[in-house]
């Protein structure tokens, strides 16, 4: 068994993590190392720590740590509880537990996320999305579909996929789709403005118009509906 | 060899196979059309359309400040003149470098690593690689750099820093 290699954590430094094919998990928990389960020895650079892999990188560190991995093929999981999270893969999947603020990309994989308490931004080509709590989403996928169970506020964009978002409060709501039905919940009695246009199809509301926040959509085709949870 | 210093920048129109599928060949051509008129209008001197590929266009810049801000002005104009008929969800890429000049085309490592940049961009951002950031020495005041870390890219040896680039 390969042994671990450990480095004490500088306080604030970031994990960066960069491999050309590897899966990555990364771990954040109660410790005050950052131990390198599989991969290169860890090396403190001007920038952060720098871990590098191929095949399989694992790595624990301090929660709340922030964290920078580059993948070129290999899916991405950051377990725990981490600080501001930037993920990028060319072509894997991306799976995240809970972070303070995220911005993850993929190629042609699926994004999943349970919590991110500030600014969640997800992109992913041909993947689907899918949010657990966030504060504002900025979400874009091409060909995928996005689900957001509760957020405070979104700006959404598909090419083609359903939309399912739930707003947890008076918020900003913009989605545009150019094909692909989109229902939004919102809480009992909330009464947003509303500006909801569908090329062809249904439009539904069941708020009353009012100034609690605003949500905009605009689809090409597919049905549109607002409803109270 | 003739070598052409400069940013090069490619845009892509973000879902447009779809938008061409539902809406039909003649919106898609209006949209394409507008697009490269809010182009043409916004390019300043110096600048040019290197080529077009399909949706997207290739750009050459001279210098990174001006290309940085002009990418910037054209995501505001194009949103700006985004209607049903023409969604623009523009995207773009940027790259500094010394691409190599045929005819009036451009090719080279730099070239071909502008065009994965945009790969990584959503509708409506601008990516820029650290080569560009390094190449703004002034006027970064109302530019906001947000790095999203080296960036493994297919077919680029080694990672490269990429930044999301707005305006603040």
């Amino acid at each position: 068994m390969t042994p671990h290699k450990s480095i004490p954590a500088p306080p604030g430094a970031v994990l960066r993590v960069t491999s050309r094919s590897a899966r990555v998990t990364v771990t954040g928990e109660d410790r005050s190392d950052i131990v390198v389960e599989k991969g290169d020895e860890p090396a403190v650079g001007p920038d952060g720590v720098e871990v590098k892999g191929s095949g399989r990188v694992k790595v624990r560190c301090p929660a709340g740590t922030d964290v920078v991995v580059g993948t070129g093929s290999g899916n991405v999981e950051l377990h725990g509880r981490l600080g501001d999270a930037r993920v990028t893969t060319g072509s894997g999947t991306i799976e995240v537990e809970e972070v303070r603020a995220l911005d993850a990309r993929t190629g042609s994989g699926d994004v999943e996320v349970d919590e991110c308490t500030e600014r969640c931004r997800l992109k992913t080509e041909s993947g689907t999305v899918r949010v657990g709590r966030a504060g504002e989403a900025d979400l874009a996928t091409g060909s995928g579909s996005v689900e957001a169970e509760l957020v405070s506020g979104a700006r959404i964009k598909t090419g083609s996929g359903s939309v399912e978002l739930g707003l947890a409060e008076a918020g900003g709501v913009d989605v545009k789709a150019h094909s692909g039905s989109v229902t939004i919940s919102v809480p009992p009695g909330l009464r947003p403005a509303t500006s909801l246009r569908s090329g062809s199809g249904k439009v539904r509301c069941d708020c009353d118009e009012g100034d609690d926040g605003e949500i905009r959509v605009k689809v090409g085709s597919g049905s549109i509906a607002v409803v109270e949870r | 060899m003739n070598v052409a210093p400069g940013a090069i920048a490619f845009t892509d129109v973000v879902g447009f196979t779809e938008f061409t599928a539902e809406r039909g060949d003649a919106d898609a051509l209006a949209a394409l059309d507008l697009q490269d008129q809010i182009v043409r209008d916004t390019l300043p001197p110096g600048a040019r359309v290197v080529k077009e590929l399909g949706d997207g266009l290739m750009l050459w810049f001279p210098d990174a400040a001006t290309a940085l801000r002009t990418c910037l002005d054209l995501h505001h104009r194009l949103e700006e003149a985004a209607s049903d008929t023409a969604p623009l969800w523009v995207r773009m890429g940027m790259h500094w470098g010394c691409p190599t000049a045929r005819g009036d085309d451009l090719i080279g490592n730099d070239v071909n690593l502008a065009a994965r940049i945009v790969d990584m961009a959503g509708p409506g951002e601008l990516l820029v690689s650290e080569h560009v950031r390094a190449q703004i020495t002034s006027g970064r005041e109302d530019v906001r750099f947000e790095e999203l870390g080296p960036v493994v890219m297919k077919g680029i040896p080694e990672p490269v820093g990429l930044f999301r680039a707005s305006r603040d």
